[in-house]
């Protein structure tokens, strides 16, 4: 048990749900054919958000989470809606200039501290410690310590997150909106001839998006004591491009497998650290030329439903 | 002071334009945003560096040498990014990514080959300047001014004039008329992504110049910086790609100068928005599809 | 319920796409739009349905005018359309292609989307069913979860009318629908237009196929180089000279 049960491990698996939560983040707005290339901006503007309000103004983490989420949202609005009355390109460039200022601003405004950034930032794990011994339960369970505990809690909640937004995902999908979602992503001309209006859905998709990138921020601010300007650079909104475009963007499951595969591998692949993000980029190039559709696709998923006589295929 | 500033930012500024232009070329032939432009940018810099620092040539034969190797490297990502996704129907957003995975990998390599510290030319170079009258001028400035205007005016009239120039047009208005007129249109390609990365290797080595830094993270702000003035100008349109560089020389410079500085790399996101909220085609856009 | 094109005029640059075009719809006509290629007319559906705005010249709907109004917007007022070329929603099944259409008559969102409330189960309910009817009018077999690309090219053809009725339109504009198909699909497809006919839409027809168009317009206009040269009964545009003079050398169908 111990072996499996490790702080490494466990740790690792946090960060896999954290990054298959950004995954999800940028699968919603591609559910409509929208390229965001600003995940990590709205990712650190939910983690400073949140940061800020649980050690500077002593908010608890329950609610600064989502309201860093909500931040980040309502940001992705007012740059989503000039761009995505028009062609995706537009969005692509305004995120990806959006993504260099919140990082200019966070490296200049007082309240982030700069370069320094926020430290000393209440970590989940203690956090549900402090709830659960307040709540006279013992701090740690059959034989594991209290860290293993607590981590593993931290887990629960990631895990929990995960599964409602693909229940979140799954529902909208067979919807009427994911309907629109997927009409846009179609033909998007046609989709606005068949009574859509596109300009609301693709906002609407591109701000659950950073919606939940944002939630990803907050969360991921109280994994760890300490967030800086860096940890939200450019390079992490490619990384979590990569999870899309690996995993495959038709189903919601697509950026789970990337997320997992890419946060997995690097660990593997230790000795090659210093190539990593030239194997990301070739990875992009070969995906996008070989199979673009990514590894899972609405047609892996037809033909496994076939292989297995689920539904009978006219 | 005024000059002074509108001097400096018409230098920047040039540099601005010669790097959108590069994305202008390939934008009109091939309908995509060359998300690596930035890293050509950048290695040309550094292949000017090198050659100045460690072979001892002249500046002006450096430049040659970054036009030629990034011009090459453009090629390249042609030939293994670009080409094969045009066999196939892939959605737009298909090269966006491929060249976003050609700009990482540029960038991870630099770091690797060059390492992340700034590195600069040698000194005899940045040091010289005249006095014309309230204005200050480098000769690194004159240089830039001199090379980069030089280079839009000879292009200018190479597109118009020449039939090579008029091929690459035609093109770039509709491939497949381009193609029943008897255009190999895949060496127009060739050609103009050449081109458009050799502008943007030369530029490379001017912002170097003139900062008097060089180093691998250059390629994704002056990347961005290229699409502002894209934004601005319009997409695809030359005239458009000249002025609008200018333009946003010229507000950074005064932002830094009034007060602003640390804000200076947010200028050219400001005016992006800013744009797309007033006149998405840009300065000179047209509202269908904006070609040369 | 008339559709009121005045002096209608559009440019691409200096090329005159369409000059001084005046015609009117009249509710549940059967109106046909005939031309050589390139003429024009489907530049005309795409001014009429949103696309892009005329030059010059008035469009109005129901003494509405429908300029500077986005197709989505078109389509809620009730004018629906189908593409020359077919631009179908290709990897969803044709059931879903036709739900799609259903959206601007509908309003359940993200959140009644989630928690599938009893009214947006009803309404899910009801979509779905109405979609159903209109693949069985069309003829086409539901309940496919192949995509809809993978249907032969004539069904999906009738997919897109599908898709178009289920925006429960007052007008419907068809695209060249006939293209590509064999005699016994025209009739079928004659015969369809005469339902919707029935069901109380007006249907305007762009066509090549003189024989359909003849056989089920309840009036013509032709269009040649951007203009309108001709209007009126079937019968009378046969006997117009200049329309004659237009299609010389030309036999469709």
């Amino acid at each position: 048990m111990d072996i499996i049960l490790n702080q490494y491990y466990l740790q690792i698996a946090v960060f896999v749900l954290v990054n298959a939560i950004l995954g999800v983040s940028i699968y919603m707005t591609l559910s409509t054919g929208q390229l965001s290339l600003g995940n990590a901006g709205f990712m650190s503007i939910g983690a400073y958000t949140c940061a800020i309000l649980t050690v500077k103004a002593g908010f608890p983490v329950y609610l600064a989470i989502p309201i860093g989420g909500i931040a980040a949202s309502f940001i992705s609005v007012i740059i989503g809606f000039p761009a995505l009355r028009l062609t995706g390109i537009y969005l692509a460039i305004a995120t990806l200039g959006f993504g260099e200022v919140v990082r200019v601003i966070v490296l200049n405004l007082k309240v982030t501290n700069g370069a320094l950034g926020i430290s000393g930032i209440p970590t989940l794990g203690t956090k549900i410690s402090k709830m659960m011994s307040s709540l006279g339960l013992p701090q740690s369970f059959g034989g594991l310590s209290a860290q293993q505990t607590s981590t593993l809690l931290v887990l629960l909640v990631l895990l929990l997150t995960l599964a409602f937004l693909v229940f979140f995902c799954t529902r909208l999908n067979r919807s009427r909106v994911g309907r629109a979602f997927a009409a846009i992503k179609a033909d998007e001309s046609a989709a606005e001839a068949m009574g859509i209006n596109t300009t609301f859905y693709k906002l609407l998709a591109f701000a659950l998006g950073a919606l939940i990138a944002g939630i990803a921020g907050g969360l991921s601010a109280h994994l760890t004591f300490f967030i800086g300007p860096k940890d939200f650079a450019y390079h992490r909104t490619v990384e979590i491009l990569l999870y899309a475009v690996l995993g495959g963007s038709d189903l919601v499951v697509g950026p789970i497998i990337g997320a997992l595969l890419l946060t997995l591998l690097p660990e593997l692949l230790r000795s090659a650290s210093n190539y990593r993000l030239m194997i990301y980029g070739a990875l992009l190039v070969t995906m996008m030329a070989f199979r673009p559709q990514g590894l899972i696709s609405e047609e892996t998923v037809r033909y496994w439903k076939g292989k297995l006589g689920r539904r009978r295929n006219q | 002071m005024f000059w002074q500033q509108l001097v400096n930012g018409l230098t920047l500024g040039s540099t601005y334009s010669l790097v959108a232009l590069g994305y202008t070329l390939i934008m009109g032939v091939l309908n995509i945003i060359n998300m690596a432009h930035g890293e050509i940018f950048m290695i040309g810099a550094f292949v000017g560096l090198y050659l100045v620092t460690y072979l001892k040539v002249n500046i002006f034969v450096a430049m040659a040498g970054a036009m030629v190797a990034s011009a090459l490297l453009g090629c390249l990502m042609e030939v293994l990014a670009l080409r094969p996704l045009r066999r196939k129907a892939v959605s737009h957003l298909a090269p966006l990514i491929s060249t976003i995975g050609v700009s990482i990998f540029l960038e991870s390599l630099a770091l690797n080959i060059f390492g992340p510290q700034s590195q600069a030319f040698p000194t005899e170079l940045a040091t010289v300047q005249m006095q014309l009258g309230p204005i200050r001028i480098t000769l690194v400035q004159i240089v830039i001014l001199g090379i980069s205007f030089g280079l839009m005016f000879v292009l200018r009239f190479w597109l118009a004039k020449t039939r090579v120039g008029k091929a690459i047009r035609t093109t770039a208005e509709n491939i497949e008329t381009a193609n029943l007129l008897g255009i190999n249109t895949n060496k127009i390609i060739f050609l103009t992504v050449a081109l458009a990365s050799g502008l943007g290797g030369i530029a490379g080595v001017l912002v170097g110049l003139s900062f008097n830094a060089v180093e691998p993270t250059m390629g994704l702000s002056m990347g961005l910086k290229g699409l502002a003035v894209l934004i601005l100008g319009g997409m695809g349109n030359i005239t458009g790609a000249m002025l609008g560089g200018l333009i946003l020389g010229i507000a950074e410079v005064f932002t830094v100068a009034y007060g602003a500085s640390s804000y200076r790399d947010a200028v050219a996101f400001g005016m992006i928005i800013l744009i797309l909220f007033i006149r998405p085609q840009g300065l000179f856009g047209k509202r269908q599809g904006g070609r040369f | 319920m008339t559709l009121v094109l005045d002096q209608v005029s559009k440019s691409f640059g200096g090329l005159a796409a369409l000059s001084n075009v005046s015609f009117k719809v009249n509710e549940g006509e059967i109106v046909g739009i005939i031309g050589p290629n390139g003429a024009g007319k489907t530049t005309l559906f795409n001014l009429i349905t949103g696309i892009f705005p005329p030059t010059e010249g008035k469009i109005t709907y129901q003494g509405k005018s429908l300029l500077g109004l986005r197709p989505y917007k078109v389509t809620e007022l009730g004018l629906a359309r189908t593409f020359q070329n077919i631009r179908l929603f290709g990897h969803l099944s044709p059931l879903d292609n036709v739900m799609v259409g259903a959206h601007c008559r509908t309003k359940s969102g993200v959140w009644k989307g989630l928690w599938r409330t009893p009214s947006q189960r009803k309404e899910e309910k009801a979509t779905r069913e109405r979609a159903q009817t209109l693949l069985k009018l069309v003829g086409i077999e539901e309940d496919t979860d192949s995509p809809a690309s993978s249907l032969p090219y004539g069904q999906q053809r009738r997919l897109e009318i599908a898709r178009a009725l289920a925006t429960e339109p007052k007008i419907i504009l068809l695209d060249e629908p006939a293209a590509g198909m064999n005699e016994s699909e025209t009739e079928d497809l004659r015969l369809l237009i005469k339902k919707i006919q029935t069901m109380g839409n007006t249907v305007i027809l762009i066509e090549h196929d003189m024989n359909l168009v003849m056989n089920v317009c309840d009036r013509l206009m032709v269009i040649n180089f951007g203009q309108k040269i001709a209007e009126g009964t079937p019968t009378e545009i046969q006997q117009n000279p200049l329309v004659i003079e237009a299609y010389l050398g030309r036999e469709e169908a």
